[in-house]
């Protein structure tokens, strides 16, 4: 099977005709019309039993894996996509005063054009209507100049130039708003992109690197609560209440390598269920083995800026130094 | 009298059986994710066959008639419009 461009020239194809005499699907949980189908559980669900099931799941996830705790102060990074909005919905939803757990949105404005404005206009409006504690920060206070001007003649290092001083810009901004956690709208899809990705580069290290435990004072620990519910289960998590934004795509995402590894990973899955989810636990197992054998890391204060890194400068001090500041 | 064909509007064939395959077999309209409108001419079947048949694959978009979210298996048809919103976004 092999799935081409969806956004071809208008034209007249033929479909084979269907002989099921299926009626329309139904939830599972009630007789409310289905909106989704959920393959693992071989289920579809209605609008209502959609939301309930993917805040449960969430909620589940942040429960068995300790991510949250009273009295943390989640730093959201919110860049207004789908997936840090979905987060942004959910936690608040989760968590509220009461729970003494309080959230602040964090976006990073990386001065993008045609694409960062309209999303972070999106990000605002969002934590507007839910009342949550919102900081943009321009990449230009970080780096002293936008992705666009960075990138000149160099377009093709997009994705690492932007991760690199991303990270940096949203760790500084979660601490300055006295953070003691980072939450990211990482899905499934997303985590099991990244295994590939790590396995593909023969990055064991990063493939097994636990982001979520933090290192004493050094890290903020990272959470992704979103890290069991596909990409598709947050679209239409999203679309049945009204907060899918059709938002225009990242003009430098044509030269990651993220993009093919998302189209061939989508079609595994399609045809093989459960693909994505595989790899994910094959990560987990990998680690397990590695863990005896694993080298405890040296971890050094960069000579520059004085921020954790494992050799003599950090990645951000040699990023400025290779893009000439 | 001979009616055209519903993809080139050719003449093509008696009246009376063109009438007869035009109710079996309509022309459903598709608004793709770059906002193109693509007709496809088929008789009903479910959305994960219409996708297909486009080389879309369901797990990166979501569809919707009317509004409303389609699961894979609804069946769509004769005077549909669906609309094929992509889901996975770079960036």
């Amino acid at each position: 099977m092999r799935f081409g461009s969806s956004g071809s020239p208008t034209g007249v194809s033929v479909v084979e005709p269907d002989t099921t005499g299926q009626a329309a699907p139904v939830c599972a949980c009630c007789t409310e019309p289905a909106v989704i189908y959920q393959p693992e559980s071989h289920r579809h669900l209605c609008c209502t039993h959609l939301i309930s099931d993917v805040e449960e799941r969430v909620a589940g996830t942040i429960r068995e894996t300790g991510q949250i705790h009273a009295g943390d102060r989640i730093a959201v990074a919110l860049s207004g996509g789908k997936d840090s909005t979905a987060l942004l919905l959910i936690l608040s939803r989760l968590f509220n005063e009461q729970q003494e757990v309080s959230l602040v949105a964090i976006t990073v404005d990386e001065g993008i054009a045609g694409y960062r404005t309209e999303t972070v206009r999106a990000a605002q409006d969002l934590t507007r209507e839910l009342g949550v504690e919102h900081h943009v920060i321009p990449f230009s206070a970080l780096a002293g100049a936008d992705l666009d001007m960075l990138l000149v003649g160099r377009e093709k290092q997009a994705c690492t130039v932007c991760g690199i001083l991303r990270r940096k810009a949203l760790i500084d901004a979660a601490r300055a708003a006295c953070a003691t956690k980072i939450a990211t709208g990482h899905n499934l899809d997303d985590e099991a992109q990244s295994v590939f990705m790590n396995v593909l580069r023969g990055d064991l290290p990063r493939l097994i690197r636990d982001t979520g435990a933090g290192s004493m004072d050094c890290f903020l620990p990272r959470i992704k609560p979103l890290a069991d519910i596909y990409e598709k289960e947050i679209a239409s998590y999203l679309f049945v209440q009204g907060w899918f934004a059709i938002l225009p795509e990242c003009p430098y995402s044509r030269y990651a390598l993220r993009a093919e590894v998302r189209s061939m990973l989508s079609s595994l899955e399609y045809r093989y269920p459960g693909t994505m989810r595989h790899l994910i636990e094959s990560k987990g197992k990998i680690a397990k083995y590695c863990a005896g054998a694993r080298a405890p890391g040296t971890l050094n204060r960069c000579r520059e800026c004085g921020d954790p890194c494992s050799g003599e400068i950090c990645q951000v001090c040699r990023l400025r130094h290779s893009l000439g500041h | 009298m001979y009616l055209p064909c519903i993809r080139c509007d050719t003449p093509t064939m008696p009246g009376n059986l063109s009438t007869r395959l035009s109710q079996y077999y309509q022309v459903m309209r598709i608004v793709l994710p770059d906002q193109s409108i693509r007709k496809v001419d088929h008789r009903p079947c479910s959305v994960d066959e219409v996708l297909l048949s486009l080389g879309i694959n369901p797990l990166e978009v979501i569809v919707s008639r009317n509004g409303i979210l389609l699961p894979e298996g609804t069946k769509v048809g004769t005077e549909d419009e669906i609309r094929v919103i992509r889901i996975a976004h770079g960036g």
